[in-house]
């Protein structure tokens, strides 16, 4: 059945560039959320053989609740930064869009599948479309950008090979279940974690691989800035996270909690002295990966639970915050913060509760993410609360100076905003509202995820014995 | 270019194609297959492009058909894996020593992914050539 | 076999060394294979086996095929590998090219635009 999804979206890829009809790629899109809607209502975990082969033979897509919890949020990110997109790029838009399903292809190939090989053929090909989208616009900025982005990019990729390479030659088998079943704690397994999840916290810019992300996103319009802070990053977390489910690793780990906080505090001081807009940003995106980190790092089931709220949140945010921002990248046709004021109601509202939901105030969802990150950094040390705590107030701090300088600027133009740049905004500005009254709609998706997460025999019997 | 290397392409170049067409009929056989036999056979349209320019190669393969066929031959890749999963049992993919018919849609799979490789490396040899 | 492994470390650092510290475009894009290349190395060295024979199945060696034969696996990672670093050299000299018409230089300590 997923092999009917693959081929819609590939298909879809090629009929664009065939027919030059920009809504194929935008049905395609829409047809894989709800696709995934359909998955997630299922509450057993599926596994598909790719032709017919069986587990440790063939190559195979497993769908648990993580899985699907992150198909879910990828396909629907998508779908509204495919829609957004329709006004917003003007030229070339037919190759934009192919690219944006490819990227689309391989950020659903990443969270479905269960096999180590496939995920780094599908991780490849969601980098070299990021470094094509990178390069769109084809100015300066965007070259300069795109070739430290590869640079780095097919490094670290190569580092999972190697990764990859040394665990077949240890165990001989390249399946998620079995390998899980065939891992020791020994120091050649140990060599290889290493490599994995430095290669996978490059995409998910933990601090000392951070350095493409603001030269990349200053280069690429802002719908895609917008899937590199949100869902780029998830994915790289998420592969941190099963590479760690597969060597039986989520406990605490001080070198998870040490590099996520300097990632919280460094962002958020970066981002207090840019003065380009999606520099800032792609700074704050730094910055709230930090936390999920340090979480991560802890290794409780509270720890987990605010892991993965904060990601959901972050995404939803970010989406929103590089949308209202676009728009008025769109109006004003400036970057520099100095030079961008206007004056509009709707998107100051939906844009003003962005940056609050980032700061993390009450009736908000980043509200509800943040409080469960300081309780769960209470129980480990209260330092690192005190650390959370601060770059909290960082982080209000520079979404102050956004809003101020977008809507309370001096010279202000007006001007109107074509809807279908709006509506977008309005259905995240709704969702996060909503997550943030009602916080028990985010647990219900999250929490078995992260039961699926801290229990790996039931993720073994479900491929073997299914 | 060079005078030697025009004369050798001149004669050099049926056989390239020809091999790299081999390469793919026999990749249920041999090893290769689709992706070594489509970048033998745009190995050799380069080789035309590098030494007598690129309105002679254009003379081979345009452009536009090489984006036309490309995006014809990726929607017919769709609808042969549709078709071998719904007509799984009925195919038998054990190839047998010298047996060129013996895999069915493996042969088929070939020939397909062997035409998408070389246009897309055709494509992008004269894109790159291009100024 | 120690010297395949020592001789594919030696291959890698090269090509890290010419993608960190050359200055020229297309001698960074040079270094991304060498590397790539070491780790397909390393990868079909892990499927050897000593006195291994290619792993083609005639009517010849039918019997014994699987104890004899070198690992296969590994050979197809390297096949689906090699295609990736194509697409991503391919995509890197259309960066090079696109930066020479641009830019004029493919001097990297040139490109310094973005700051902060």
């Amino acid at each position: 059945m997923i092999v009917y999804l693959l081929l819609v979206l590939f298909a879809a890829t090629f009929l664009v560039l065939i027919v030059k009809r920009d809504e194929i790629a935008i049905i395609a899109i829409l047809f894989s959320f709800f696709s995934m809607c359909y998955m997630f209502m299922n509450p057993e975990i599926m596994v598909f053989g790719f032709g017919g082969w069986s587990p440790p033979f063939g190559i195979v897509w497993v769908l648990d609740k993580l899985n699907v919890f992150l198909a879910l949020l990828v396909t629907g990110i998508s779908s509204v930064i495919a829609v957004y997109s329709l006004k917003y790029i003007k030229e070339r838009r037919h190759r934009y869009y192919t690219l944006l399903c490819l990227i689309t292809i391989g950020l659903l190939g990443v969270s479905l599948t269960g096999d180590i090989f496939n995920l780094y053929v599908f991780f490849e090909i969601l980098s070299v479309s990021s470094y094509a989208l990178v390069a769109f616009f084809l100015n300066e900025h965007a070259i300069e950008g795109a070739f430290k982005y590869l640079m780095v990019g097919s490094m670290t990729s190569l580092f999972i090979l190697i990764g990859i390479a040394m665990l077949y030659g240890l165990t001989g088998t390249l399946n998620f279940a079995d390998l899980a079943s065939k891992i020791s704690h020994d120091p050649p397994y140990m060599v290889a974690l290493g490599l994995l999840v430095a290669g996978f916290s490059l995409k998910a810019t933990i601090v000392p691989f951070h350095a493409w992300k603001p030269d990349a996103i200053e280069g690429t319009p802002a719908p895609i800035g917008a899937i590199f802070t949100s869902v780029s990053t998830a994915i790289g977390v998420y592969g941190i996270l099963r590479i760690l489910f597969i060597f039986n690793l989520i406990q605490i780990n001080w070198v998870l909690i040490l590099f996520g906080a300097i990632t919280m505090l460094l962002g958020a001081l970066m981002a207090l002295v840019q003065v380009n807009v999606k520099r800032m940003l792609a700074y704050s995106g730094v910055s709230q990966i930090g936390y999920v980190i340090m979480v991560i790092g802890f290794g409780t089931l509270l720890g987990i639970t605010s892991g993965l709220y904060h990601i959901l949140n972050n995404a939803l945010i970010k989406t929103l915050l590089f949308m209202g921002i676009g728009i008025g990248i769109y109006l004003t046709g400036k970057e520099n913060l100095n030079e961008m004021g206007m004056k509009n109601t709707p998107l100051l509202i939906c844009v003003g509760i962005g940056l609050l939901s980032l700061s993390g105030i009450p009736p908000l969802n980043g509200f509800v993410s943040k409080w469960l990150i300081f309780m769960a950094s209470w129980e480990i040390s209260p330092m690192l609360t005190a650390i959370a705590i601060i770059a909290s107030a960082l982080t209000l701090a520079y979404s102050f100076k956004i809003f101020s300088a977008m809507f309370l600027a001096n010279r202000k133009i007006e001007a109107k905003v074509p809807k279908i740049l709006l509506i977008p905004v309005i259905i995240l500005t709704a969702l996060c509202v909503f997550i943030g009254v009602f916080p028990q709609a985010g647990l219900n998706m999250i929490e078995p995820a992260v039961n699926a997460l801290l229990n790996q025999n039931q993720y073994i019997t479900a491929v073997f014995g299914g | 270019m060079d005078v030697i290397i025009r004369n050798v392409t001149k004669g050099l170049l049926p056989f390239i194609i020809v091999f790299g067409v081999y390469i793919l009929l026999h990749g249920h056989l041999t090893p290769g297959g689709s992706f070594p036999g489509g970048v033998i056979i745009a190995s050799g349209v380069a080789l035309l492009a590098i030494s007598f320019g690129l309105r002679k190669a254009e003379r081979l393969v345009k452009e536009e058909t090489a984006h036309v066929v490309e995006g014809i031959v990726a929607l017919f890749l769709v609808l042969v894996v549709l078709f071998e999963s719904f007509a799984r049992d009925m195919l038998t993919p054990t190839g047998m020593a010298f047996g060129l018919w013996s895999a069915q849609h493996v042969l088929l799979l070939n020939v397909v992914g062997g035409v998408m490789v070389s246009m897309a490396l055709i494509l992008i040899v004269f894109l790159l050539m291009k100024e | 076999m120690i010297e395949v492994y020592v001789g594919m470390v030696l291959i890698a650092l090269t090509g890290m060394y010419c993608m960190v510290w050359k200055k020229n475009m297309i001698k960074k894009v040079i270094g991304l294979g060498i590397f790539t290349n070491s780790i397909h190395l390393l990868l079909i060295a892990i499927g050897f086996r000593t006195n291994g024979i290619p792993p083609i199945l005639t009517q010849v060696n039918a019997d014994y095929f699987a104890m004899q034969a070198v690992d296969p696996l590994p050979q197809a990672l390297v096949l689906t590998s090699i295609v990736i670093q194509l697409s991503v050299t391919a995509l890197a000299l259309g960066i090079v090219t696109l930066a020479y018409r641009h830019l004029k230089t493919l001097d990297t300590e040139r490109m310094n635009r973005l700051r902060g």
